[in-house]
């Protein structure tokens, strides 16, 4: 129900128009002059694209403005085989990534339902405690591992496993265990909500029934947690596809995905017409996953 | 879910702990390395602590990321509660569902769309970039984790508390000052946290909506961290990773007591 | 009920109250008079419309249609801030960052009394639920039992003209139930407050209230004290909302001298009703009680109708010993028998005699 009257008028416009103001002005628009701007052609002048609007112009300026505007970045960036490389490693890199990050997170998962309720908010907590630790830091952190002589290398050749250092950092595989290290509490958190809700007793009546272990697991908890798996899917999947600091830090210079182009085309190139293009593109390509993720609204999880 | 622990999972626990905690001791063990060589242990030393205090960019842009993470995360509060007591409180209204939109969509926003869509506004409407840029950007974003936070309080807690005060006298504002913000305010006291760290932590947004002389902490370590691993590095690393396991801390006792009395 | 005039002895009184929800009717005309100082309850099942007439009573929500007084004053545009009542939730909804004493004392620090007199209110209100010692723990360090007193003394600081108690007992369980109800007697008769509880606990109604108020979908079947809804009750709905009861299809007709008879399915002869309001062309029921069942070897003057069952099942309930019988038509006819009587000890499988007198059997609806 709802409280016949909540406060005088003024409090409730307050409060509804307050964050309403804020997210149009600070997110809706600057989505829209992002569209805007990928409908522009850049131009070695300051700002740096065409068509301006001439307000001067009247009526005049405002046809002249779109005219001006057109879809020629988008044929850019579907024909030119530089972008769609980058937009293809980074659907395949995310893609690898988000099942690695499951392979590696659903076990954890696994234990910390099990374990007693006792450890349970303990578990919790020390899952997330690098989450709340600063990204650049936690990637960074990497390098001195990864490095040529860095320790891996060190622990490989002093165990005997390896002759000659191997090169990690600076490759896929580097940013691969970049992106499982960093996104890994966004896969177990979800998955682990699934678990810990499941009734107990259907895995035992799996077993009661003839199951073995092994064949409950594939049969009862898998099924059941699969929602969990979605959500962490997601929840990994939409930041890794935008991800900057990980491939810049550990991939190699070759390694162009979308979110390091964007940066590319903006700072390096001053072509804000196709940052922004990029933008709109990973947009496209992230609004079905958004779609979902806003449904399940598995962001509510991510409470400490 | 059955609980009691196979060797399998004692295996995947510890394993992953290892993995989520291992590269953060080795960055704060070598961070008290005495040699500048970053993957050779020469000796204890503070040495790199002290170097710090007289590195005078580095500590300005740590007062400058700290300024910022104090007044966005307190902007952010206001922000985020207003939107989840809107979402959550006042019944239907127009343009409820643009604005549950508009509020969830910025958690998932890719970091680099939000920076560039925000960097184009400033200068479409001809606003200097500097601290105020950076703030306005990381209000943005961690009101909408504010929110969440608020948000599933809200939801969680009993609407018959309000109603009981209603019933015994008081009116419906003194309900909301009496029953529902003293219930909520821990949930705002972790949301103010939740956003001074994500606004400390932040690179890719700051990088693109900040101007001359506002250099955060992470866009200066990172101009630092592309030339390769430096002690210095380590140090700062090290330092703030100590500030926000104390935050976090703070934080999850705040909710314990929360729990534990809702 | 139309005879009730809204008077000086009237706590609350009710004229066509209608709610929807929607397309969902909740309460639909309802009628209802409460005396000043009556253990009242609205006793029904879930969705019956109980749990709303009360939220109206306490301001919650608003009636679509009709008119509500509260002590003699109309309530339509009175918040529930301003009304004379208090309401003990079901939840108890105690404010969980509040003591003992500070939920008690909310609502006095409502009415801006000064300092002492809400000391010495509060004092009071923790001496009547007996808390003196708990005063200063918050909510979540209570029992359940205890968390309960803290509610019913925290509605009942103000001194409020009516009391509502919202499934008082729901949560408690068993043994605690029973002392609770001698509590909530007491209190209520110290205080002379009037007490309207909600419930779908029919026990529970019967064991406390004065009168009551059958709701069935949205309307009141019957208002009438526990002895009489028991025995003499509006429909076969009501029968068997209050107790269990054994059912007959049967069909009435004028006997001499303005004697009813009754012929019901399986039941050999006419029985001889008293009174019945039933017309004697309509489909109605003859009911009879299990306790008012009598089991016999061979027939005797113990009961006016006898028929040959066979005992299905039997069980000890302590001082009764609980019988399904079963009738030649496949009907089952619950009985009751004392543990001690003879015929108490018949095994399942037995062929025994059910019968039971004219006088203790209903027709109804």
């Amino acid at each position: 129900m709802r409280m016949p009257q909540r406060g005088p008028d003024r409090g409730r416009i307050a409060i509804i128009g307050l964050p309403s103001l804020w997210l149009t002005v600070f997110f809706l628009v600057p989505f829209v002059i992002i569209l805007r701007m990928s409908l522009s052609d850049p131009a070695s002048a300051q700002p740096p694209y065409r068509p301006l609007l001439d307000w001067s112009q009247g009526w005049a300026g405002i046809r002249l403005f779109i005219e001006g505007l057109d879809l020629e970045n988008y044929a850019t960036i579907l024909t030119d085989p530089l972008y769609a490389s980058a937009f293809l490693t980074s659907v395949r890199i995310a893609a690898t990534g988000t099942l690695l990050t499951l392979l590696a997170g659903y076990p954890i998962a696994l234990a910390m339902a099990r374990a007693s309720r006792r450890w349970q908010p303990f578990l919790i907590a020390l899952i997330f405690l690098p989450f709340w630790t600063s990204f650049l830091i936690r990637v960074y952190a990497w390098i001195a591992i990864l490095e040529q002589d860095g320790l891996l290398n060190q622990v490989l050749l002093a165990a005997g496993l390896v002759s000659a250092p191997l090169m990690l950092l600076n490759t896929e595989i580097a940013v691969q265990i970049g992106i499982v290290y960093t996104y890994l509490p966004f896969m177990v958190l979800p998955i682990y909500a699934a678990l810990e809700k499941q009734d107990g007793s259907l895995v035992e009546a799996a077993q009661d029934l003839g199951s073995t272990p092994a064949r409950a697991f594939w049969q009862v908890t898998l099924p059941l947690s699969l929602p969990g798996v979605l959500g962490g899917c997601i929840l990994v999947f939409i930041p890794v596809m935008g991800e900057f600091i990980i491939p810049d830090l550990l991939g190699g210079s070759d390694m162009l995905m979308v979110g390091r182009l964007v940066w590319t085309e903006f700072f390096s190139n001053r072509d804000w017409p196709m940052a922004s293009t990029i933008a709109v593109m990973l947009l496209a390509i992230l609004a079905l996953p958004i779609v979902i993720g806003q449904r399940r609204a598995g962001v509510g999880s991510m409470k400490p | 879910m059955k609980r009691g622990l196979t060797r399998f999972n004692v295996t995947s626990l510890v394993l992953g702990m290892a993995f989520l905690y291992l590269p953060i001791l080795i960055l704060v063990i070598y961070s008290f390395n005495a040699s500048r060589l970053v993957t050779v242990w020469g000796g204890f030393s503070t040495h790199w602590y002290r170097g710090l205090l007289s590195n005078g960019p580095l500590m300005q842009s740590a007062w400058i990321s700290l300024q910022l993470g104090i007044v966005s995360a307190t902007l952010a509060t206001i922000i985020g509660a207003a939107l989840a007591l809107a979402l959550t409180r006042l019944g239907p209204f127009r343009g409820r569902g643009l604005l549950a939109f508009l509020g969830f969509a910025p958690l998932v926003m890719p970091e680099i769309i939000t920076g560039l869509s925000l960097l184009l506004l400033f200068i479409v409407i001809g606003l200097d970039r500097g601290f105020w840029t950076v703030a306005i950007a990381h209000v943005t974003f961690t009101s909408c984790f504010v929110a969440v936070i608020v948000q599933s309080r809200l939801v969680s807690f009993d609407r018959s508390l309000e109603e009981a005060a209603v019933d015994l006298g008081a009116t419906p504002a003194a309900a909301f000052r009496l029953v529902t913000i003293p219930i909520v305010l821990p949930a705002i006291a972790a949301g103010w946290m939740l956003a001074f760290t994500l606004s400390l932590d932040d690179l890719v947004i700051a990088s693109f909506t900040s101007g001359p002389g506002a250099t955060t902490l992470p866009m200066r370590i990172y101009s630092q961290v592309r030339l390769g691993v430096t002690p210095e590095i380590n140090a700062i690393s090290t330092l703030l990773i100590a500030i926000v396991t104390v935050t976090v801390l703070a934080i999850t006792i705040t909710l314990k007591r929360e729990n534990s009395t809702g | 009920m139309a005879a009730d005039s809204p008077s000086a002895s009237h706590a609350i009184v009710i004229r066509g109250v209608s709610k929807s929800f929607g397309a969902v009717t909740a309460l639909e005309g309802i009628d209802l008079s409460i005396r000043k100082g009556e253990f009242f309850s609205l006793l029904g099942p879930s969705g019956s419309g109980k749990t709303t007439l009360m939220r109206i009573i306490a301001g919650f929500e608003q009636p679509d249609k009709g008119s509500l007084m509260i002590d003699g004053e109309e309530m339509a545009g009175v918040p529930p801030h301003l009304r004379p009542v208090n309401m003990m939730f079901q939840s108890y909804a105690l404010f969980p960052h509040l003591t003992v004493a500070g939920n008690i004392a909310f609502g006095l620090r409502q009415q801006r009394l000064g300092r002492p007199a809400i000391e010495a209110r509060t004092a009071e209100m923790l001496k009547l639920v007996q808390l003196e010692a708990l005063a200063g723990r918050k909510p979540h360090q209570l029992s359940g039992g205890q968390r309960q007193r803290v509610a019913l003394a925290r509605a009942l600081a103000r001194g409020p003209k009516v009391l509502l108690l919202d499934e008082p007992l729901g949560a408690l369980d068993k043994r605690l139930r029973q002392e609770t109800q001698a509590e909530l007697k007491r209190i209520q008769l110290s205080t002379g407050t009037t007490f309207v509880v909600v419930t779908h606990d029919q026990e529970e109604a019967m064991a406390l209230s004065d009168r009551m108020a059958i709701m069935m979908d949205g309307k009141i079947i019957q208002v009438d004290a526990p002895g009489t809804v028991y025995d003499r009750p509006a429909n076969r709905q009501v029968a068997a909302f209050v107790g269990d009861l054994n059912q007959f299809p049967a069909r009435v007709e004028a006997g001499p001298d303005g004697v009813l008879l009754a012929s019901a399915k399986g039941i050999p002869g006419k029985i001889a009703i008293a009174g019945s309001a039933v017309p004697q062309t309509e489909e109605c029921w003859l009911v009879l009680r299990p306790e008012h069942m009598r089991l016999a070897a061979l027939a005797d003057g113990s009961a006016d109708h006898w028929m040959a069952c066979r005992v299905e099942d039997r069980a000890h309930l302590g001082a009764q010993v609980a019988y399904r019988l079963c009738l030649p038509d496949g009907r089952i006819v619950l009985a009751q028998a004392p543990a001690q009587a003879p015929e108490a000890s018949q095994m399942a499988g037995a062929a025994i005699l059910v019968g039971f007198r004219a006088a203790d059997a209903r027709v109804l609806r």
